[in-house]
């Protein structure tokens, strides 16, 4: 009985589609080859005894990447009763390569060709009878998407499945470079004749503006621009209606508590760390949902490829690359899968520089931080929550120079190959699941360890050395806690023991800071020393290092401990630095007025004129460019 | 000529490709091989990387790539 199914393709052919109708599961589906790092089991939704696999996609076997050396060792290790091999109807010709390498690990195979739909709205003919004949496999159309044939796919693949036999070709087609090529191109006429489909032709059209030499960059940052706005703004404003529900329920439930005769502690906890810390958290459940929401229409729709492409060459001063791209914004959802999408860049050094700088990037629950900061202390701003990302931006191109200039960051940034995929249209069933599994995730999450963190604190905070202490908060022991590491942050304009006690708890989940100062502290504005010292917390959240799960998945993908231990100081390092230099300007700001703006136009004006004075300096009379000048003559002339 | 000095438009077929092994192993499983034709979609701010076509798909490739590459030029195609 054949009941280990794995699916094996090009990157961004469908197999995660196909993944998802034959299991009936979700999982992350992206137009961006390599969005699937990790392979994934499930069961076959008609029949729990069958195993599908999901693996990374890949274009040959020769392993560039992690994530194509995962397939190998695969395929070597569990030994699949039947490969899949899913080809994308609309690219048939290079996929087919990879159906060759596949026709020599002599293992039974059936062919399944994708986006046959396209295919037969553009009136391009495929015959798969040929094609079947080719290889000795059997073909079937499907539609992945739509969910077409594909029963009849599992039928084929485990009553049918057959070890290919290619009956044209004799021979290896490793031995020579290019064999499989010259073996499809003598071929592929009869089986299809390709046209450019209406996806292409609107792809090639909206290219051109999308990815314009001038323009590309402005659109890019407008785009990113947009989709923050747009979710501090709607999301705020949602948001705000769950707070104000919850303070209402939190007032009826201390009421009738209290009437009830319930002992204050009791009441005190369920209302004050229950009610009110978890609505605070869950207020910024709105915001999270549209962040990601448009999130998934950039990598869906093919975009997040297309801004790859148009700021390689910028990511490169900064010691990144193009690859960089997705992990940098697939960490402005959640830094845990960030750093897994690391796992698509060849370079190693690349890799290890993006590990480091992708927790820079603003999560979803970063973004509730600052949502709540810009509501606390900027009279809800979104101007303000925004300029968090681009302040993560300049860090990540700053930090980036400068760990590039480290010797063991140097290192020459790998080979940049990456497909640009056709546009297309997210579908819809696709984004309500990302929805969906986010709601879920951010609810389980506030469940536990939200819910943990408040219990603890409210205990901790009303529990001290005497017992119970009656609102007496200054006898409790996280009180003590607080005060025993507030001197650390006294430069950053926060030294007192609640916001200390916020950044430890950060640690365990970003929504927590949000948490413990509601819990903590009545009135948030009092912890800080302005408005400048709350706008360096944010940026401390920003920078300093993330959540647990984030650190775990940076270990795993980092690989070695140094480096891990590494990375935690140099975040940190930043963090603090950073907010640092925000809180100087603020209280220079404060003490005089005008002085920031003047410091700065002043560093402006001196910097061009040493400039200006540099080059007249160095370029001598300017035939070889190496002199610096102070020759008499030139020898050259 | 080499693949870097086409202009958008133009096309070319590949006569030889100088890289590494590891590299000009990731092309060819790209479909990049000797007497393939590849035609330059556009190029990217700062004129890196470029976007080519080969084989029906459009890829990125780096200008520092793309100088290894050597082709016959085959004239312009209509985009």
């Amino acid at each position: 009985m054949r009941n280990v199914i794995c699916l094996i393709g090009n990157p961004n052919c469908g197999k995660t589609t196909l993944f998802n109708a034959l299991t009936g599961t979700y999982r992350k589906v992206g137009n961006f080859p390599g969005v699937t790092v990790e392979s994934k089991e499930g069961r076959y939704r008609k029949n729990k005894d069958i195993i599908i696999t999901d693996l990374p996609g890949l274009y040959s076997f020769s392993a560039g990447s992690d994530d194509e050396k995962a397939v190998t060792d695969y395929i070597l290790k569990n030994s699949p009763d039947v490969i899949i091999n899913v080809v994308d109807g609309t690219n048939l010709e290079r996929n087919l390569n990879l159906t060759c390498a596949l026709a020599s690990l002599d293992k039974p195979m059936c062919i399944a060709v994708n986006m046959c739909d396209d295919l037969e709205k553009n009136g391009i003919k495929l015959d798969d009878k040929k094609l079947s004949e080719l290889f000795g496999v059997p073909v079937v159309k499907i539609s992945a998407l739509k969910g077409r044939n594909i029963d009849r796919l599992m039928e084929v693949a485990l009553n049918e499945a057959k070890v290919p036999d290619i009956k044209e070709y004799s021979g290896t087609f490793g031995k020579s470079e290019g064999a499989a090529y010259a073996f499809i191109e003598k071929h592929i006429d009869k089986i299809i004749k390709v046209r450019q489909t209406r996806a292409e032709l609107f792809t090639s059209r909206a290219d051109r503006i999308l990815m314009h030499r001038i323009f590309g960059i402005p659109i890019f940052i407008a785009v990113i621009f947009l989709t923050y706005y747009l979710s501090s703004r709607l999301g705020g404003a949602l948001g705000g209606k769950i707070t104000q529900a919850a303070a209402l329920l939190s007032e009826k439930t201390s009421a009738a508590m209290t009437t009830r005769g319930i002992h204050a502690w009791t009441t005190g906890l369920v209302t004050d760390a229950v009610i009110k810390g978890l609505s605070t958290v869950l207020s910024f459940l709105p915001q999270i949902l549209i962040l990601f929401l448009l999130l998934t229409v950039i990598e869906e729709s093919g975009y997040a490829a297309r801004a790859a492409f148009i700021l390689d060459r910028l990511f490169r001063t900064f010691g990144l690359g193009g690859k960089s791209m997705l992990p940098l914004t697939v960490s402005c959802g959640c830094t845990v899968t960030g750093i897994m999408a690391t796992r698509i860049i060849e370079d190693e050094a690349e890799k290890r520089m993006t590990v480091f700088l992708a927790p820079f990037m603003p999560c979803g629950a970063k973004t509730a931080v600052f949502g709540w900061f810009s509501y606390c202390f900027f009279g809800g701003n979104a101007l303000i929550s925004t300029s968090m990302y681009f302040l993560s931006i300049l860090c990540v191109a700053v930090f980036g120079r400068l760990l590039k200039s480290l010797k063991t960051f140097g290192g020459g940034s790998g080979a940049f190959l990456l497909e640009i995929p056709t546009l297309r249209f997210p579908s819809f069933k696709d984004i309500i699941m990302v929805l969906w599994t986010k709601i879920k995730e951010f609810l389980l999450k506030a469940g536990t360890i939200i819910f943990s963190v408040s219990v603890v604190l409210w205990i901790l905070q009303n529990v001290g050395i005497n017992g119970y202490t009656d609102g007496n908060t200054e006898e409790s022991f996280l009180f003590y806690i607080g005060n025993g590491i507030k001197y650390i942050f006294y430069p950053l304009g926060f030294g007192n023991w609640q916001a200390s006690v916020s950044v430890v708890t950060g640690i365990l989940a970003k929504e927590a800071v949000i948490e413990t100062m509601t819990v903590v502290s009545s009135d948030a504005r009092a912890l800080f020393d302005s408005v400048y010292s709350a706008y360096a917390f944010m940026a401390f959240v920003l920078l300093s290092p993330p959540c647990v799960s984030a650190l775990a998945a940076a270990r795993r993908e980092l690989k070695s401990g140094k480096w891990f231990v590494l990375m935690i100081l140099f975040q940190s390092a930043a963090g603090y630095s950073v907010a640092l230099v925000i809180n100087l300007l603020g209280m220079l700001q404060e003490r005089f007025s005008g002085l920031i703006l003047s410091v700065v136009i002043g560093i402006i004006v001196l910097t061009a004129a040493a400039l200006a004075f540099k080059k007249n300096m160095r370029s001598g009379c300017g035939c070889c460019g190496k002199c610096s000048g102070g020759v008499k003559k030139c020898p050259k002339k | 000529m080499l693949l870097s000095e086409l202009s958008v438009g133009e096309s070319g077929i590949v006569t030889a490709m100088n890289l590494t092994k590891a590299l000009r192993t990731r092309l060819v499983d790209m479909g990049i091989v000797c007497g393939v034709r590849v035609t330059l979609v556009r190029k990217a701010p700062f004129s890196d990387p470029l976007e080519i076509r080969v084989r029906n798909f459009n890829m990125g490739i780096r200008v520092k790539e793309a100088e290894k590459i050597e082709i016959k030029p085959v004239g312009l195609v209509k985009l």
